[in-house]
């Protein structure tokens, strides 16, 4: 579905990610995490687009996404950005609305049949009862399953999220998951996106990519992601990891920073008498 | 519960759609109204009877040559102007996402004053040019500004910074000529502050063509304009080509703008202040907000034309001043009253 062949970003001649390689199939729930600055931002803006890579390409079905025209992009895949803003008297039926946009000529209104959609786009959010607020008068949770539903009236079959959760309560946080869930099982929608917070990507990824310093460290399923190593080498973290009951999905829980390679070395120390015991 | 929510949204939907219709309609009434005053009113009075008699009549009075000649073309131009010069303002604070964009931030008012005064004050003979030149000027200091804000595509902080340094240079060109030959200013004074004195047919069939060009343009692109309101990427993510709608948006903008100043001099204000203006009353969509603020435009410079030639008759004033000593004030009042705009 996507497939990103060894990405080389850069933003005025400093080179932010190198030799990145992706392919994401359909149906799938894929996040990417990596500490701050580590490139995960920019990866989702070159597949979907909206930056241009210094080398490589990202492919949408099997067509450069550059190279196509950017309305047909806009009709297959969505991308919702970190910090969005709407006009202040917009309402969150005036915001799903543009998401129609994609379908229609320059001059064109929307018709019945995009009203329609809008209203879907508005019952799987849950958002009827909102309908006619405008969109900066609700809460941050609230505001993001409207820029979600905004995406998912343009009737894609991607979706591409940067950081959805963040700044978001722990209740608002699992909203947003649940709903991201939802619309991949429901519709068929395949989710990529970056996240923050280790468990939410292990709970809700079907895999997951890791990326640091512009590199992509490794791929897999949470289980194989979600690794005291993993984290040692990138988060520079010192974690303990558990396996979820229910899901079956690995957990984790920081115990402290490694500092130095003193640290290091004491961790492993430390996990290999563990191990041993 | 579905159906009941669905029922209130519709409800919702047409009572937001009638209330926009209702301030369309005052606005449109209120811009026929002022047409007949601005017909009535001027160094002669006439009542609103004596001038339909006169047009229907046919006859050669007096009347009927002052309201035909002097004053239909006069409010006609009004009303092309404001439009115009209102909803070029628009458009560039739909571009720029920006509250203090207007047309004389890209250069078109900066560079045709130039073009316009040079001709003036140092070729006082080819005055007869002075609408072309202003046109060209205007529209090159426009390129100039938009070529130096290019870099790998066009940013909206580049646009309003290299704005502010050509509107810099070529004002201080400006300034230059008026010291320079200061013994000829008198005669500018009118043309750099607008008017709309001793305008004809002429001028209105020169521009007219234009306008409606201009306008439809403009129309047609409401959609895009609402699309660049959410921002870049937003815009970019629903398959808007950034570049190419601020070129083209930006182009429309500077047309219009270019179009009035050369055949009335410089307006300033209405492409600033009617955009906000309309904003208040109907909102933000550009659906409603960029035809409210074209019949709004006209309606400011049409009430702005009564007053310039009503209030120290028979020495008119310039039209431009007295848009700022009105508009200014009702503006401010719109400001406080609607609650939570500029937040």
């Amino acid at each position: 579905m996507i497939y990103a062949k060894n990405l080389s970003i850069s933003y005025d001649k400093k080179n932010v990610v190198s030799n990145f390689t992706m392919n994401i199939n359909e149906g799938e729930i894929v996040s990417i995490i990596g500490p701050n600055g580590s490139g995960k931002s920019t990866v989702l803006k070159v597949i979907s687009r909206l930056m241009k890579s210094s080398n490589g390409a990202a492919f949408l079905d099997g067509s450069d996404v550059h190279s196509l025209p950017t309305k047909e992009v806009a009709k297959k895949l969505a991308i919702l950005c970190q910090h969005n803003h709407s006009p202040s008297d917009c309402t969150v039926r005036d915001l799903i609305s543009y998401g129609r946009v994609p379908h229609k000529q320059w001059y064109e209104f929307n018709n019945y049949d995009d009203n329609s959609i809008v209203d879907w786009a508005i019952e799987v959010t849950g958002l009827n009862e909102f309908e006619h607020r405008y969109v900066t008068t609700l809460s941050g949770g609230e505001r993001q399953r409207a820029w979600v539903a905004m995406a998912l009236a343009q009737k894609t079959k991607v979706l591409i999220l940067d950081e959805p959760t963040t700044y978001l309560d722990v209740s608002h946080q699992l909203e947003v998951m649940e709903l991201l869930k939802k619309i991949n099982e429901e519709y068929k929608i395949t989710i990529i996106m970056v996240l923050h917070d280790l468990n939410q990507a292990s709970k809700y990824s079907d895999r997951m990519y890791v990326i640091n310093k512009g590199k992509l460290v490794m791929e897999g399923r949470p289980s194989e992601v979600i690794t005291k190593k993993m984290l040692r080498d990138v988060y520079k973290i010192d974690a303990h990891i558990s396996v979820e009951q229910v899901s079956g999905k690995p957990l984790f829980y920081p115990l402290g920073l490694i500092k130095n390679n003193d640290r290091i070395e004491k961790s492993n120390k430390i996990v290999k008498i563990r191990e041993a015991q | 519960m579905t159906s009941q929510s669905a029922k209130d949204a519709q409800i919702e939907i047409r009572k937001r759609l009638a209330k926009r219709i209702g301030i369309f309609i005052a606005e449109i009434s209120l811009l026929v109204v002022l047409a007949v005053i601005s017909l009535r009113f001027g160094s002669v009075r006439f009542s609103t009877g004596e001038i339909i008699n006169a047009l229907i009549d046919g006859s050669d009075s007096t009347i009927r040559i002052i309201v035909m000649h002097i004053r239909m073309p006069r409010t006609a131009l009004a009303i092309l102007v404001g439009a115009s010069l209102a909803t070029s303002g628009a458009l560039l604070q739909a571009v720029l996402r920006n509250p203090l964009a207007s047309p004389g931030l890209i250069g078109v008012i900066s560079g045709a004053s130039l073009s316009a005064i040079t001709i003036m004050l140092v070729f006082p003979a080819l005055t007869a040019l002075v609408p072309f030149a202003a046109f060209i000027g205007g529209l090159v200091a426009t390129l100039l500004v938009f070529t130096l804000a290019w870099k790998k595509g066009m940013s909206t902080i580049r646009i309003i910074l290299a704005g502010v340094a050509v509107n810099a240079m070529l004002g201080g060109g400006t300034s230059l000529l008026s010291v320079l030959y200061s013994d000829r200013i008198q005669g500018i004074i009118m043309w750099l502050n607008g008017t709309l004195a001793g305008k004809s047919w002429d001028q209105v069939k020169l521009l007219w063509p234009y306008v409606a060009v201009g306008l439809l343009v403009a129309l047609l692109s409401v959609n895009v304009a609402n699309s660049l309101q959410l921002g870049d990427e937003a815009a970019k993510n629903l398959g808007v080509r950034l570049n190419l709608a601020r070129t083209v948006l930006c182009a429309t903008a500077a047309f219009l703008a270019g179009i009035s100043v050369a055949v009335v001099g410089i307006i300033g204000f209405i492409g600033l202040i009617v955009p906000h203006v309309s904003r208040l009353l109907v909102g933000s969509d550009y659906r409603f907000m960029l035809p409210s603020s074209a019949i709004l435009g006209a309606v400011l410079l049409v009430s702005a034309d009564i007053v310039a030639r009503t209030v120290f008759s028979p020495i008119e004033l310039p039209v431009g001043v007295i848009m700022a000593v009105i508009g200014g004030p009702f503006f401010l009042y719109l400001l406080r009253k609607v609650r939570g705009y500029g937040q």
